[in-house]
């Protein structure tokens, strides 16, 4: 192991796709080799050292360059952004970033202030002012939904995969924002200084992708 | 410290001053700002063995020199402030364009080759990251006036010896040229907007953002050049990279700036110099005054380039000469934090001591001698206990005050 490339790989909703992928890609990892304490897993095979963190920190890994690539959501590394190079569009984490408001909301008065919580603070402002409309950005590490209920906002700008969590709240989508799915990361050192060991594994990651992509 | 304070009394003291530093500026701790000295004379030495002679530049000039020399992708990151004339400078967040105007107003009458060097620090208003900081040293060298091949080797050669000698082992040099994308662009005549868009998607080797950015951009573009911009990205590796670029691309403006990398790059490699030379033809952000070859270079584990230059045909006639440069600089923090984070770059600190002081005068004499003999054999040497001279009592703002 001594050309070892490493691997980020986001913690939550993307883990299990993220190394289903990789296994297809040649890979030897399972989910059940991490564990709560045991944050790095090494594939002789492969020479590939995969390490588990929390997705907000995926993309810090990678621009530092202690990983050499790195799965992470769209929505992160909008909300984010670092400078990384960003090869792939991975077949999984598919999600809508949306406006939602309390079903039978008014649409807001021309020219007020609307008061919008969400944990994509940046994306949310930016998309309000693109608009021009005037915007009061609250920002929430969680639970959005929580605050048009509770009133501590007019709208909410989160992620929606079925729109179920959004429906049991009583909230209704008003507008769709952009469009995400996972990304694979590539520190532009590594590519640089790296070439054939980090474009081989791009490669697979791409094959085992596009496998995917073509069944049913 | 509890209750209310005296408002009279508070309005007396001095107020706390608090001890934080503005974000992006640093300070340096005696271990590391001598590291950091000894690698920067030790960079500049190289550049000097080339036979670069130093200028020194000033620290802040008419924004208009950054806005109108280094284009937007520096702009936004330069701190501007108003001068007691009202006029708007800023402080130099590129050394290129500062040696362009100098060259352009007080060397214009030299006719031949000019090669000059720099070091001092860059301002940019960037999110700290690992040896990146707003404020960072650089040490950089210009070759004005030589075309061509032989002045892009030479800077190469130049930077590539300068990494060596200050410990950097292995270095990657990742070389790309500006004619490339632009020919292409130029081709398909896009919109401003547009090419930008399209650069950034190149940049990061984005095909879901190129794609989004070509769809967008309200022009019809050939398809050729569509399918030319989407190939850009995965040409990184060795000469045989350009032969396959060179062979998609029917642009005579494209092969001949192709033809000038792998001239480059076979040359880098025929004439055996330190590190390794990459091309990568997807690499096309950075200043906008590059018009040829241009470079990162990058170190394994370091996520930030140690530095970069390029070829810069256009920017002195922006300040009204005429005059083919190239040139490049190297950022003294990364190469210093790199060298750290290998567990290299430590500065052994030389032999220190101590005299003491005897208080008669002629012990004193003899102490002082004393050590103004062992500093020149190169040693640190303090004097302990220096009596102080009692001062002669004086009134207020009397020459005991000055200091």
């Amino acid at each position: 192991m001594n050309d070892i490339v490493t691997l980020a790989l986001p913690k939550g909703r993307l883990f299990d796709p993220s190394i289903a992928l990789l296994a297809r890609a040649g890979c030897r990892l399972s989910a059940g080799d991490f564990d709560d304490r045991r944050l790095f897993v090494d594939d002789p095979s492969t020479e590939v050292r995969f390490v588990a963190t929390k997705p907000w920190d995926v993309p810090i890994y990678v621009e530092y360059g202690v990983a050499d690539l790195g799965v992470v959501g769209g929505d992160v590394l909008r909300e984010r952004p670092v400078d990384v190079l960003v090869p792939l569009a991975l077949p999984f984490g598919a999600c809508r970033m949306v406006v939602a408001a309390r079903n039978g909301a008014a649409p807001p008065e021309q020219g007020s202030t609307v008061r919008v919580a969400s944990k994509y603070p940046r994306i949310a402002a930016e998309w309000f002012n693109g608009r021009g409309i005037p915007v009061e950005m609250i920002a929430l590490a969680g639970s959005v939904e929580l605050a048009p209920v509770l009133g501590l906002a007019d709208r909410i700008v989160d992620l929606v995969e079925t729109g179920r969590t959004l429906a049991a709240n009583g909230l209704a989508v008003e507008a769709e924002v952009e469009r995400f799915q996972a990304r694979l990361i590539v520190c532009r050192s590594s590519l640089i200084t790296r070439t054939d060991r980090v474009s081989a594994l791009i490669d697979r990651i791409r094959d085992a992708a596009a496998a995917k992509d073509g069944s049913p | 410290m509890t209750g209310k304070p005296d408002p009279i009394a508070t309005a007396a003291s001095p107020r706390e001053i608090s001890p934080a530093i503005p974000q992006g500026v640093q300070t340096f701790l005696p271990a590391d700002a001598e590291r950091r000295s000894v690698l920067t004379d030790r960079l500049f030495a190289v550049l000097k063995g080339w036979s670069y002679r130093e200028v020194v530049l000033p620290l802040y000039d008419f924004f208009e020199v950054f806005a109108e020399g280094s284009g937007p992708a520096l702009v936004d990151k330069t701190l501007r402030f108003v001068d007691s004339q009202g006029k708007v400078v800023a402080l130099r967040s590129d050394f290129t364009p500062l040696v362009a105007k100098l060259v352009a107003t007080r060397l214009a009458h030299v006719s031949g080759p000019l090669r000059l060097c720099y070091r001092g620090d860059v301002v940019r208003l960037e999110p700290p990251r690992a040896g990146a900081q707003a404020d960072f040293g650089q040490v950089g060298a210009e070759l004005i006036g030589v075309n061509g091949l032989a002045g892009d080797i030479e800077i190469l050669a130049v930077a590539a010896d300068a990494l060596d000698a200050a410990g950097v082992g292995e270095f990657v040099i990742a070389v790309a040229h500006a004619g490339v994308f632009q020919a292409l662009v130029d081709e398909a005549k896009l919109p401003r907007d547009a090419v930008e868009a399209i650069k950034r998607a190149v940049d990061r080797k984005d095909p879901v953002a190129l794609d989004a950015a070509l769809a967008r951009s309200g022009t019809a573009i050939p398809p050729w050049v569509a399918a030319a911009l989407r190939s850009l990205p995965a040409r990184v590796g060795g000469p045989a990279e350009v032969d396959r670029a060179a062979s998609e691309l029917p642009l005579p403006r494209v092969h001949a700036a192709l033809d000038g990398l792998r001239d480059l790059v076979l040359a880098y490699r025929s004439a055996g110099l330190p590190g390794r030379v990459v091309v990568d033809l997807g690499e096309v952000r950075g200043v906008d005054y590059y018009t040829g070859m241009k470079f990162n270079v990058y170190a394994a584990g370091l996520g930030v380039p140690l530095g970069g230059g390029g070829r810069y045909d256009t920017l002195l006639g922006r300040f009204g000469l005429e005059r083919a440069a190239v040139g490049f600089s190297l950022s003294v923090d990364r190469v210093l934090h790199h060298l750290a984070s290998n567990g290299r770059g430590d500065v052994p600190s030389g032999p220190a001591a101590e005299i003491p002081l005897p208080a008669d005068p002629q012990g004193l004499a003899a102490a002082v001698e004393r050590a103004r003999e062992e500093r020149r054999a190169g040693k640190q040497v303090a004097l302990g206990g220096l009596p102080h001279p009692q001062p002669p009592a004086r009134g207020v703002g009397g020459e005991g005050a000055a200091r």
